[in-house]
């Protein structure tokens, strides 16, 4: 276990996931027991099964079972897709910096302008994290009353194409990093 | 009836052919047949055990087309998922066949509940289309009032009905003049959808009886 990898690499994952599920959902109570279990469970699967695409969907898994522990009510099924939302906007920032690897031949500089960058973008974007759960809300559901741009059918195969293509990525990445380390 | 037969061989006809091609497309990807009928397999009977376990409505796409490209764009992504891992490719379609069904809606609600399911619910519950115009059970009555709108028996009985009860009138109205749908009616009339069911078959046998449809 590399534990420089653990701190700047895996910890503030763990707490972007977590500050960007709770700005989105706009939860007040009992923030830091979520956010100390998120990290606890992101670190035991990463470091147990590292590079395993599994580890990652477990992790989603994980994720949506504590959300609904803590916050019962408040939890959604789209919760899962918003912490999709989170996964992919952290591939975006991860591969539009990529240059900086390649080019310096520092990973560790990598690691952690990649980690300034995306707390930089959720802090600029906090107060516009709660649009996600509104088009959940306005999207997901079946309504013949009101006459949307998009019908609930297509919303719902939408985000399920793009949720399970994502996790395809990952696999790709997850294989591209093993083959670069060995 | 026969025009509920011809649409039910059409929808058969079409759903073969989605299948035949989506599983043509899980060949190009060099995917081994058995796990792509597997895959096409589990993802249908998800949805058809939904309906029986929770009485959930399945998602259907209205048109042919939109059900051929969602259809076939999600079938690919679990495919590709198969690449991964193929327990990984039926988890995630099982989660695919349960976001395509209202038990994932998000604000849980009592669901409509069929009193009957047949087995066209079963058939069409397993694929993504569902052909619009199949005819309802009260198709006839539908056409009747169509027609015969200001007819002296219909008005006739509309006024009795309106005599004897409030609320069996009012679901005549939403229902066959109206076309609300279940979840309107519940929604304005507060009541359950067996006890709305319940009252509309009394109300169609009698308009039934009472005009000679």
């Amino acid at each position: 276990m590399n534990l420089l990898e653990l701190i700047i690499g895996q910890l503030p994952e763990a707490i972007y996931f977590s500050l960007f599920i709770l700005l989105s959902k706009q939860i007040k109570k009992r923030r830091i027991v979520f956010i100390g279990i998120n990290i606890i469970e992101y670190l035991l699967l990463l470091n147990l099964f590292p590079f395993s695409t599994k580890a990652r969907i477990m992790y989603f898994v994980l994720f949506y079972l504590e959300l609904k522990v803590l916050y019962k009510d408040q939890t959604q099924i789209t919760d899962v897709f918003t912490l999709g939302i989170a996964s992919i906007l952290m591939m975006i920032v991860n591969l539009a910096l990529y240059p900086i690897a390649l080019c310096l031949h520092n990973y560790l500089l990598y690691a952690i302008t990649t980690r300034i960058v995306l707390f930089l973008i959720l802090f600029l974007i906090r107060n516009k994290l709660l649009l996600i759960q509104r088009i959940y809300f306005k999207f997901w559901n079946r309504n013949y009353k009101v006459k949307r741009i998009m019908k609930s059918t297509t919303f719902r195969s939408l985000n399920l194409v793009i949720f399970n293509f994502m996790f395809y990525i990952i696999n790709i990445c997850m294989i591209y990093s093993l083959v670069r380390r060995c | 009836m026969k025009k509920s037969k011809l649409q039910l061989m059409l929808t058969l006809i079409f759903n073969l052919a989605e299948t035949t091609t989506i599983a043509l497309l899980g060949t190009l990807l060099n995917v081994p047949f058995c796990y792509t009928a597997l895959i096409i397999i589990v993802f249908m009977l998800t949805r058809v055990a939904f309906l029986f376990m929770f009485s959930a409505k399945i998602f259907h796409f209205k048109t042919w087309y939109r059900c051929v490209v969602w259809s076939t764009l999600i079938m690919l992504s679990l495919f590709v998922l198969l690449k991964v891992d193929l327990v990984v490719s039926i988890g995630f379609a099982i989660f695919a066949g349960y976001i395509m069904t209202t038990q994932s809606n998000l604000i849980k609600r009592k669901l409509d509940i069929n009193t009957e399911v047949t087995i066209t619910d079963v058939f069409s519950s397993m694929y993504l289309w569902k052909a619009s115009n199949t005819p309802s059970k009260y198709y006839d009555i539908e056409e009747y009032i169509k027609y015969n709108e200001f007819d002296t028996k219909l008005l006739e009985f509309e006024d009795k009905l309106r005599a004897k009860s409030n609320v069996d009138y009012l679901i005549y109205k939403y229902r066959f003049l109206e076309h609300k749908t279940f979840n309107e009616m519940k929604e304005i009339l507060g009541m359950e959808n067996p006890r709305i069911d319940e009252r509309l078959e009394r109300i169609a046998l009698a308009v039934r009886l009472y005009c000679g449809i």
